[in-house]
């Protein structure tokens, strides 16, 4: 018997050049048709984040407006109030003088600290909402508690801002005299008083 | 079931047949002894023209072996068999070998039944036609090696022996195999030649042969003399009657004939008109597919060859089939996706239309109405916790209604401390300014009553005006912080009670909470 010598490859040129040539075009129309439907894949996501981008705007654009309805008006009265401006404080200083006058009362006096910002207002609120506090520390002798409910009511409604009774003492001196004028009672109050600083450059309107 | 070649080759014929689900047809036969048999061969290969077929070889001369080796197992067992192989059968040009059992003691070999077969020249000149013509020869089977296929339905038996008639046996002379089974396994088999013109003649001899078979394998201990050796003969119905005639003198041998048709429906063949075993055996073959014992490189290459390239074009045809259905699957998911990104395309426009429509009628504001409303809800905030002196002095005066003979002599506004500003490691304007403002705040009132008052009567009026404070909505809580009259059973309680008393008030601080928010 005789014993075939060929090499494989020789044997199985055609076939084998015919499979190599079979995986070749599938690797290529496979490719071609992938690349094909991911490139419409990649556009698909696109749009679809164009979409949620649209969608996201539009929802923003609807809460605004109604935000802007709910709270315009009260917006405008704090921006009248003071609140919502730069501090005055003058316009406190003359309250507290004109209060004054207006109670007799003796050794009124006043002072103001130094304003400070709070960077940090809470969760919900922008970290540079703007939000400042200053500390005024009246001090005087009143005829009877009803002076310290007028001083902080004329402030209330007269000096711009909002304030908070941080500390404070109303304290009766000795017995109460009611045939002259005197004082009654020692006061000692510290008010913080609270602002939001409109930005210098102002914002984007919308 | 599509016709099948096969190319039976004994010591001194050829015989060429077509296998179909009618059974075997003899389409060529030839003497070996003729010494133009190789050319009539090639020349009936041309003119047939024979896909692939196998070889069958009927021949003497085989050698059966039944060897131990170790229990190894991978390449090592193969390289251990091949020496096995030429050392015991170094005279054999093709060898077979099947594994039968492994040993239950001493070293628990694995027993081998290693068969031998050497090829005659007339058969080595049969294969070299083959292979100058290019046949394609699927593989080659041993006749004595098929007979295994048929012993599962002989009769139970410790010692079978089966009969068949060798195909192409010329006038005048009659070829017989003698297949031995011992214990259910393939044990020897032996070809015997008659010679002979009359039945007479020839069986009388096939019997003495069957006998000569019995003396032989009793001699060299193959079989038990006490049990009986059960003698099959698978002959043709004719030859089975005319051997009827003749029965043997021993008593240690028993004929009986086993019908061909029979072991065809055992073995499920559709074909029963079988004139010998061989027949049978190649029908057999053929339609169970059973695997060739050998496959001699040089003879069965063509037929590897096409194969080969056979699966080579399945596997390219399997690729590009592939490929394109991948690729429908790919354009088919391409063509949806696009018909969704155009739909997404025009949703796009209309939401864009629709967001410059909202734009277009936005209301100007100066800051962004998130900050709007941030300063808004600041201010609420901040003006809930206010506490304001009108607040606070109405919800005292509210609880002080009735108690005229309690003076009060301080009020203060208990600084908020927060969680935050008590500790070391904060820095102080880290906490966010919302955690200071707590949602109640702490108020200390000191009041006073006359010493003219029993001790009893003071302490019910405190208490009473205590009461009277917690029971406004505003007040959470009342505790009495100092206490110039203390009757607690954790307290001191001292008082002078001789002369120069004073009419020193007594003192009393309440610690208040109250929320207004």
């Amino acid at each position: 018997m005789k014993l075939s010598t060929q090499r494989p490859f020789t044997l199985y040129k055609r076939e084998m050049i015919q499979l190599l040539v079979a995986i070749i075009f599938s690797f290529s129309i496979v490719s071609g048709v992938y690349i094909y439907l991911d490139d419409i894949e990649k556009q698909k996501a696109d749009a679809l984040n164009q979409q949620a981008r649209v969608n996201s705007e539009i929802n923003h654009l609807v809460e605004n407006e109604a935000i802007v309805n709910r709270v315009n008006a009260r917006f405008s009265q704090l921006k009248a109030n003071g609140f919502y401006a730069l501090e005055d404080r003058l316009a406190w200083t003359e309250v507290l003088t004109r209060v004054s006058k207006q109670l007799k009362l003796p050794n009124f006096k006043y002072s103001i600290a130094p304003q400070k910002t709070h960077p940090n207002v809470g969760s919900g609120f922008q970290s540079n909402l703007g939000l400042s506090e200053s500390l005024m520390t009246i001090e005087g002798d009143l005829l009877h508690e009803g002076d310290f409910v007028i001083i902080t009511q004329q402030l209330e409604a007269l000096a711009p801002g909002v304030f908070i009774v941080r500390e404070c003492t109303m304290e009766q001196d000795g017995s109460i005299v009611t045939t002259q004028i005197k004082k009654n009672l020692t006061l000692k109050c510290s008010l913080a008083w609270y602002s939001v600083q409109p930005p210098s450059n102002g914002e984007t309107e919308q | 079931m599509q016709t099948k070649h096969a190319l039976y080759v004994t010591d001194l014929a050829i015989i060429f047949c077509d296998i179909d689900a009618d059974g075997v047809k003899e389409v060529f036969s030839h003497s070996l002894t003729d010494a133009h048999y190789s050319e009539k061969l090639h020349a009936f290969l041309l003119r047939h023209k024979p896909e692939a077929f196998s070889v069958y070889l009927d021949v003497m001369g085989e050698e059966f072996k039944h060897e131990s080796i170790p229990h190894i197992g991978g390449k090592d067992r193969e390289l251990l068999l091949d020496r096995k192989c030429k050392s015991l059968l170094s005279s054999a040009d093709l060898t077979w070998r099947k594994h039968l059992r492994r040993e239950k003691k001493g070293r628990k070999d694995d027993v081998y039944l290693i068969v031998g077969l050497p090829l005659p020249s007339s058969v080595e000149h049969v294969f070299d036609v083959l292979i100058q013509s290019n046949q394609m020869v699927s593989g080659v089977y041993s006749m004595s090696i098929l007979a295994r296929e048929i012993q599962t339905i002989l009769p139970a038996s410790p010692q079978n022996l089966v009969v068949s008639r060798v195909l192409g046996s010329p006038a005048g002379r009659k070829v017989y195999r003698q297949t031995f089974f011992k214990e259910g396994e393939l044990s020897m088999s032996r070809v015997t030649s008659i010679n002979g013109e009359t039945h007479e003649q020839i069986f009388s001899q096939l019997v003495s042969e069957i006998e000569r078979m019995h003396h032989f394998l009793a001699g060299t201990r193959q079989i038990n003399n006490e049990v009986t050796l059960d003698v099959c003969t698978t002959l043709g119905v004719h030859e089975a009657e005319q051997l009827a005639r003749h029965q043997s003198d021993s008593d240690k041998v028993d004929i009986s004939d086993f019908h061909l048709a029979d072991i065809a429906r055992e073995k499920g063949l559709k074909a029963s008109a079988f004139s010998s075993l061989v027949e049978l055996l190649i029908a057999l073959s053929a339609s169970k597919n059973l695997t060739p014992h050998f496959k001699p490189q040089g003879l069965c290459a063509p037929f590897n060859r096409v194969k080969a390239k056979r699966g080579l074009n399945a596997i390219a045809i399997s690729v590009l089939a592939l490929s394109v259905a991948l690729s429908v699957f790919f354009v088919f998911t391409a063509s949806k996706e696009k018909d969704k990104l155009e739909r997404l395309i025009i949703e796009i426009a209309q939401l864009d239309e629709q967001k410059n429509t909202l734009l277009d009628h936005a209301p100007v504001t100066e800051i962004e109405p998130v900050k709007m409303k941030q300063v808004v809800d600041l201010y609420k905030t901040i003006h809930m916790h206010q506490y304001a002196p009108d607040d606070v002095l109405e919800v005292l005066s509210n609880a002080y209604k009735g108690f005229g003979d309690i003076s009060l002599i301080k009020l203060s506004w208990l600084k908020q401390v927060s969680a935050g500003q008590n500790s070391r490691h904060r820095r102080a304007n880290s906490e966010p300014f919302l955690n200071t403002l707590k949602p109640t705040r702490h108020f200390e009132l000191k009041v006073s009553l006359p010493s003219t008052l029993s001790n009893r009567v003071i302490l019910e009026r405190v208490n009473d005006f205590s009461i009277a404070l917690n029971k406004q909505p505003e007040v959470k809580s009342v505790t009495r912080e100092k206490a110039a009259l203390d009757t607690r059973a954790n307290a001191r309680l001292a008082e002078s009670l001789g002369g120069g008393m004073s009419n020193k008030p007594v003192e009393f601080t309440l610690l208040i909470e109250i929320g207004l928010s």
